[in-house]
């Protein structure tokens, strides 16, 4: 019997035998497992070709490193670990030294001015352990007063070329800035760069402000004011910083509005009888369109990036939950099934995720999910996180984030849609409802 | 006493029972059962020796109490005897076997025969394939039975290689014409050792060719067509003792086949043994703590296949080359790439360490980067 066994069990192993014995070509490796930590990078001091760009040089490749660092997919490299410096922008790369280092991408530039103050950022990006150059070198030119907005574009190229996606360097945030306590907090409209700088207000404190939102190509902003009272949407030219009622009607409450992709249009919220419907508003004509009809509160409605669709919430069901309707109205098919109350859904630039507020349990939370309502993913959990805005680039997640109690306070924070990287955004004071723009041309 | 052969007959009755029912409980696999019971009946009828001395006793106390350990009580006194005819009538189906347990060495083979044959058919095919691999040289000089002749003439194969190898040549060339000649040389002369060897040989290099794609030696003696190569070109066979000469021709008859074999497959495969999993785990391990993924990239969508080449040391010779890309756009690929290729490149440091004598089954190698579990984390 034991013989009889043994054989059959040599018998099966025959094939597995043969298999492993007939390597015909190449050995063949499947990997499935990585690592996932930041990509180390080295960005030594831009090289200074003229006189008096020494400073600017080095401050841009300051903000070039702070941009990609901040990202959480980069690492950078201290100077002092530098084995050779970059001394020449023509120079050839000495890739054993910054291999030595394990630096694997290195970004090497050169700044100069002209006689008329115009400033030259050229750059290069290299794979050290591949020994090349990633893509070819590139050149930006603007104002003294834009380096950063160079460096930007610098770190948006730089970033573009390892990751192979969009940037979102140079890009802005607008949002509602919050000073004074709970119970008398002042808030008003601010515009900075997605990093914090250059921060501007475009309203004053006299009157409550909500849910500023970018236009699609970043020079208008819509809101909601109290001023009147009521909340009325409001049309802002951000270069101007003028405005002007985008929907007053009378015995009516407005909010909650966001452009179409192209722009021309508006949907938002209007509040008659204690029925809450979104409607869509042509911005230059004036025309007007209901787009739902239920017995119930839809709002927060946000197009998908072709247009085509809108996602909202509702508590037709009963609890508010989301759904996506066509872009002119029309059946809605519920998307969200989970536990809890599921809010301000907005539509990712790639159209691929909606993000939203969940709230369950007590708890909020930032999340994504799939249009069709599949893989949901919550991303951040805390006392209050609500008001999800994507990136340009569709990668990162800005959102409000409040803290408990009577001192409590709202805070910008960002969180990578992988579910990594949370940290706050640097604002002076409090801030809430941020909406990112598109990136800069 | 009464009390005491009471007592113990008792123990006999149950203990008689016990081995009975434990015959009953073997008959449903009866190949078991013949084995365990033939070792119990052994021991027990030593064990039993003494109490048979008191079988009139038992007579007397088997009666008062259960007429089955009556029947059960016989039925084990009759085993050590002549079981079969007394246990037989009582017990139809169980008794027999029991019976049958004496005869035991005998047959538990009978049966186990059958069954065994049963599955022997697959047994021959089963190690026919696994010795076709070893031992395919073999089974073909069985049927002829040569090897009885050829064993006594090969008592002293002990010499320099190099002279076997030039004998080689010559044997083989008297070897064909016996073979012409095979079937009368064998008819008439076969009780004659010396035209048994010589006809074996032509049978042996009849074998050779049909040998090499079943020898899995072809590196075992690489350098000897070398050897032989130059040996035609000096004929220093003719000097060489004759009776070596046939010991040689038939071994180098062997060697030629292998070498043949080893000649046909080497271009086919890399030589050598294939990497143990041990080793592709190794190498797999160690690009893999390299291989940075983005997660939340679109270039976690995309499954690449790059192709490299390692010098001896373990190291990338020339290119990492795409060689294919799926489930992302060119962008997303081409970040894919990158992220691999940067991979093989950080971690071959000094090399990547692999066995040497396996260089030829690793200088080549196709590394597939599939992120679909890590988009999981």
């Amino acid at each position: 019997m034991i013989r009889i066994l043994f054989s059959l069990f040599l018998l099966a192993m025959l094939p597995l035998a043969q298999v492993a014995a007939a390597q015909d070509g190449p050995l063949r490796i499947e990997i499935t497992e990585g690592v996932i930590e930041p990509l180390p990078f080295a960005a030594p001091d831009f090289v200074a070709e003229s006189d008096g760009a020494g400073d600017v040089a080095r401050n841009i490749a300051r903000v070039v490193a702070a941009d990609l660092s901040g990202t959480g997919l980069f690492r950078e490299v201290p100077a002092s670990a530098f084995i050779s410096q970059i001394t020449s922008f023509a120079s050839p790369v000495q890739y054993a030294d910054w291999k030595a280092i394990n630096a694997q991408a290195l970004i090497t530039g050169a700044v100069s001015t002209g006689t008329d103050g115009r400033l030259e950022v050229k750059f290069r990006v290299y794979d050290v352990f591949a020994g090349q150059e990633l893509g070819s070198g590139l050149r930006f030119t603007g104002t003294t007063e834009g380096w950063r907005r160079i460096a930007h574009k610098v770190a948006d190229t730089v970033y573009s070329r390892i990751t192979g996606e969009g940037g979102y360097f140079d890009s802005r945030v607008v949002f509602v800035s919050e000073t004074g306590p709970k119970d008398d907090r002042r808030k008003r409209l601010a515009i900075m760069d997605y990093d914090g700088a250059n921060l501007q207000y475009l309203t004053d404190s006299s009157s409550i402000v909500l849910a500023p939102r970018f236009s699609p190509t970043g020079d208008r902003v819509l809101y909601t004011s109290y001023e009147t009272g009521f909340p009325r949407i409001f049309l802002l030219d951000v270069g101007s910083v003028t405005r002007r009622a985008l929907e007053d009607q009378p015995g009516t409450m407005s909010f909650a509005p966001r452009f179409s992709p192209d722009g021309r249009d508006v949907v938002f919220s209007i509040e008659q009888g204690g029925n809450t419907d979104i409607w869509r508003l042509n911005i230059e004509s004036g025309e007007r369109q209901q787009l739902t009809y239920a017995p119930s509160i839809e709002t927060a409605p946000s197009f998908s990036p072709d247009g085509n669709r809108i996602v909202f919430e509702s508590d037709r069901s009963g609890t508010q939950q989301l759904y996506i309707m066509p872009a002119n109205g029309g059946e809605a098919e519920r998307i969200s099934f989970g536990q809890g109350r599921y809010g301000t859904p907005v539509w990712s630039p790639r159209g691929d995720l909606i993000a939203f507020t969940k709230q369950n349990k007590g708890r909020f939370h930032i999340g994504v999910m799939r249009t069709d309502g599949s893989e949901e993913r919550l991303l951040t959990a805390s006392f209050l996180d609500e008001g999800p805005t994507w990136a340009p680039n569709g990668r990162v997640i800005m959102f409000t984030r409040e803290t408990q109690g009577a001192t409590g306070s709202a805070s910008l924070y960002s969180v990578d849609v992988s579910g990594r990287n949370l940290k706050r955004v640097d604002t002076p004071g409090s801030g809430s409802d941020p909406s990112w723009s598109p990136l800069q041309d | 006493m009464h009390i005491g052969h009471y007592i113990s007959g008792i123990g006999h009755a149950v203990l008689v029972g016990w081995v009975l029912f434990g015959g009953a409980m073997r008959s449903d696999a009866p190949e078991v059962e013949v084995m365990p019971v033939a070792m119990v009946s052994e021991e027990e009828f030593a064990a039993l020796s003494a109490p048979q001395t008191g079988p009139a006793p038992e007579t007397e106390v088997a009666v008062p109490e259960t007429p089955e350990a009556e029947e059960d009580a016989p039925a084990m006194q009759s085993v050590p005897d002549d079981p079969v005819e007394q246990s037989a009538p009582p017990e139809s189906a169980e008794a027999p076997q029991a019976d049958d347990t004496p005869d035991a060495p005998e047959a538990p083979p009978e049966r186990a025969v059958p069954e065994t044959e049963q599955n022997m058919p697959d047994m021959p095919e089963a190690p026919g394939e696994d010795d076709a691999a070893r031992l395919l040289p073999a089974p073909q000089e069985a049927p002829s039975a040569p090897a009885p002749r050829v064993a006594p003439t090969t008592v002293a194969p002990p010499d320099p290689e190099a002279r076997i190898d030039d004998e080689m040549r010559e044997a083989t060339k008297p070897a064909e014409e016996p073979a012409e000649t095979q079937s009368e040389e064998q008819e008439a002369t076969a009780p004659e050792a010396a035209a048994d060897e010589i006809v074996t040989e032509p049978k042996r290099e009849e074998a050779a060719p049909v040998a090499p794609s079943r020898s899995l030696r072809p590196k075992a003696r690489p350098s000897r067509p070398t050897q032989t190569a130059e040996s035609p070109e000096t004929p220093a066979a003719p000097d060489s003792p004759p009776e070596p000469d046939r010991e040689d021709a038939v071994n180098d008859a062997l060697a030629e086949a292998m070498n043949e074999a080893g000649q046909d497959e080497a271009p086919a495969r890399p030589a050598g043994p294939p990497l143990s999993r041990g080793e592709r785990d190794a190498l797999r391990v160690a690009v893999q703590d390299c291989w940075v993924v983005d997660v939340g990239s679109r270039a976690a969508d995309v499954t690449v296949t790059v192709g490299l080449s390692l010098d001896r040391e373990g190291r990338v010779q020339g290119d990492i080359r795409l060689i294919s890309a799926s489930g992302g756009g060119d962008d997303a690929a081409r970040t894919a790439f990158q992220a691999a290729r940067r991979a093989v490149l950080r971690c071959q440091k000094g090399g990547f360490d692999l066995p040497a004598e396996k260089y030829e089954q690793w200088r080549d190698i196709e590394m597939t980067f599939n992120p679909e579990n890590m988009r999981r984390k």
